[in-house]
């Protein structure tokens, strides 16, 4: 049985971790606005870019090296994961499914981690694939997407890969972030195809050399947006994982405190007795 | 009610940089510059870093674009920028000396950076152009 002082202590320490979980959870919360208002400000970009992309696209049918089909032999994944815990299952359900993926049987897979947490990851586990660490990629900026794209679209040009996947986590809501598998390259325009653009357009200079200088935009964009989902998602993650690391420390402390009350009430009620039976002893003397 | 007005957006990746109506813009194309008025015919265009136009009445309001494209239908037009900042966003010493330290880069480039020097060169002018009225 824990001594008085020692439930004193516990119950100290506990509630000092709730602070810092509730401190953690309200700067959670406060970068999840932001990065939620940069998802919601990408999105005309995004529209606009998709319109335009699908009109040409409708005009010349894979007519572009990014385009291009190929046997998947030798793919590029690229798992994006946070670079703290904290935050639940955010890193762990990535790398889960990365991991799942490496096994999928590909001839020869890179692995791109963006993030400390999926470095550390796959630095422990030592598995035998070749990967790269993208520091520059751990904050969503434009000057970093655009860098990345235009890395991994020279590498599948230059049929160094045959496709890109991307692991991250999808920010569906605050309470649900899903794992999701994008392939990133080549682009597939299936879901492109039937965009609203007038037919008659005039197209300058003209539609190839505007679809060379559109589809790269379409994939930095891809990776800026991968990126920004994936920072609002971990920001929602920590902020639920801390909420209810607050909630299990009230139910602590209540839990101790009564354990403490209780204790001191028995050790009153022990000393009370110990006086009553001292006086009648001495009056039955 | 003179007739039809342009609507203007421009967005670039990170934000909805300006939304308004106007009587004409003048667009940087990527073949020369563009001019813009109601009732033009649907267009789809690539831009290159310069000086975007919009008339609107007497007053005209000039935004510096860094690349992208622009579509033009139905009287609506949508710039598409990979980056663009409004006028009074824009600080002139810190243009000016970026000016500066780009042309100082133009002088000591290598074939490789060549196009990244230029390409801070075109920025820092635009930017300059903007506002320099």
């Amino acid at each position: 049985m824990a001594s008085k002082a020692d439930l004193r202590r516990r119950i100290r320490s506990v509630k000092s971790t709730q602070q810092i979980t509730k401190a953690m959870k309200m700067v959670a919360a406060a970068k999840l606005r932001r990065a939620q208002q940069r998802i919601v400000e990408a999105r005309p970009y995004a529209a606009t870019l998709q319109g335009m992309l699908a009109s040409l696209v409708s005009r010349l049918p894979a007519a572009h090296p990014l385009l291009e089909q190929r046997p998947e032999r030798h793919v590029t994944l690229v798992a994006i994961t946070g670079d703290k815990g904290l935050c639940g299952a955010f890193n762990a359900n990535v790398l889960r499914e990365t991991y799942l993926l490496l096994r999928r049987g590909w001839e020869q897979v890179d692995l791109i981690l963006v993030g400390r947490k999926g470095a550390d990851f796959f630095r422990a586990r030592g598995v035998g694939v070749q990967a790269h660490h993208a520091d520059a990629m751990r904050h969503p900026s434009a000057a970093a997407a655009t860098a990345f794209a235009r890395d991994l679209a020279d590498r599948f040009a230059d049929r160094r890969t045959d496709a890109v996947y991307f692991v991250y986590n999808q920010f569906r809501s605050v309470i649900l972030q899903r794992v999701t598998v994008e392939r990133w390259l080549p682009v597939d325009t299936s879901d492109l195809v039937g965009g609203g653009v007038a037919p008659r357009c005039l197209l300058e200079p003209s539609a190839p050399s505007l679809l060379h200088r559109l589809l790269p935009r379409h994939l930095q964009f891809g990776v800026l947006r991968i990126q920004l989902d994936s920072a609002a998602a971990e920001h929602a993650a920590r902020m639920t994982a801390m909420d209810a690391a607050s909630k299990n420390a009230v139910e602590m402390i209540d839990r101790l405190t009564l354990t403490y009350n209780r204790l001191r009430q028995a050790s009153i009620t022990k000393e009370l007795i110990e006086i009553v039976s001292g006086a009648q002893a001495l009056a039955e003397r | 009610m003179s007739g039809a007005r342009l609507h203007l957006r421009v967005v670039s990746p990170e934000r909805l940089v300006l939304e308004t109506d106007a009587d004409r813009v003048a667009l940087p194309g990527a073949l020369g510059q563009l001019g813009i008025l109601p009732g033009h015919a649907a267009l789809i265009t690539a831009l290159r870093t310069g000086v975007l136009e919009i008339r609107s009445g007497g007053s005209v309001q000039r935004v510096a674009v860094f690349g992208g494209f622009a579509e033009v239908r139905e009287d609506a037009v949508t710039v598409l920028a990979d980056g663009a900042v409004l006028a009074e966003e824009i600080d002139r010493a810190a243009v000016l000396a970026e000016l500066a330290a780009a042309e100082a880069a133009l002088a000591t480039t290598t074939p490789e950076t060549l196009s990244a020097v230029r390409a801070r060169l075109e920025t820092a002018e635009a930017r300059l152009a903007v506002i320099r009225s």
